[in-house]
């Protein structure tokens, strides 16, 4: 069994990503999404919107780091969807927190979400001493 | 680059004060320049940038994310009164704020 090497977990209320949606306004999105990610955001955007932060956010806690103490960006964690539905969706690592895990030898172990009423909830576990060919860059997260 | 005069420093710091009484739901009068934004506000990183936003529409600024972030790991941000500071330094150098030493 690998031992873990980090964990991250991160729970977002929905209302606070309502002005983003309600405005059309992404320009603060631009800051913390990629162009991938933010041309990937269709259908329900409210909950897309939250659980792209979410997700980034975990991963900065289960990397042990964050945007002012560190070169990892959230711009460095994708979160694609592969469909219309919010039941399937991409993570990717790139950049600094890609480095971070290939330093370190570490890889995405579990990765999960859930909503829940007005909230969504993102977690995240790191495992050591991952294989390098799976250190992948990019996991499937199905809930 | 702005020079950045005592009507803007109050007007940044009313800005800032209502943002985070608004948010953080407390009073305007129990925040001053030494509240901790995480501690005493349970202040997180969304709050932070949408307070950028609103200044960085208001005053046209072009600045990332990275370059601030580049800065708060030199000058820690904790307070309401470094984050005012903070912000006239972003009005003041925009992408340059990262080569503030």
């Amino acid at each position: 069994m690998n031992e873990v090497f980090g964990c991250g977990i991160d729970l977002e209320e929905l209302s606070r990503f309502d002005r983003y949606t309600r405005n059309n306004d992404y320009s603060l999105m631009e800051d913390i999404c990629t162009e991938r990610e933010l041309m990937n955001i269709s259908g329900d955007k409210r909950a897309r919107l939250a659980l792209s932060f979410s997700c980034k956010e975990a991963f900065l806690k289960a990397l042990g780091v964050s945007w002012t103490n560190s070169n990892v960006s959230w711009k460095d964690i994708e979160l694609l969807f592969d469909g219309a539905e919010l039941d399937s969706c991409r993570v990717h690592l790139q950049g600094y927190a890609k480095e971070l895990l290939l330093r370190n030898r570490a890889d995405i172990g579990e990765i999960s979400f859930e909503f829940h009423d007005e909230f969504v909830l993102f977690q995240v576990v790191l495992l050591k001493e991952g294989k390098e060919e799976l250190l992948s860059n990019s996991r499937m997260v199905r809930i | 680059m702005p020079e950045i005069t005592q009507e803007m420093r109050d007007e940044v710091k009313g800005i800032v004060y209502n943002f985070f009484a608004d948010e953080c739901e407390v009073d305007k009068e129990s925040i001053n320049s030494e509240t901790k934004v995480i501690e005493d506000l349970e202040g997180d990183s969304l709050m932070f940038l949408e307070l950028l936003e609103i200044f960085k529409k208001k005053y046209n600024i072009t600045v990332g994310v990275e370059s601030i972030g580049k800065y708060i790991m030199k000058h820690p941000a904790e307070t309401v009164g470094k984050i005012v500071d903070l912000i006239l330094l972003i009005i003041e150098h925009g992408e340059k704020i990262s080569e503030i030493g």
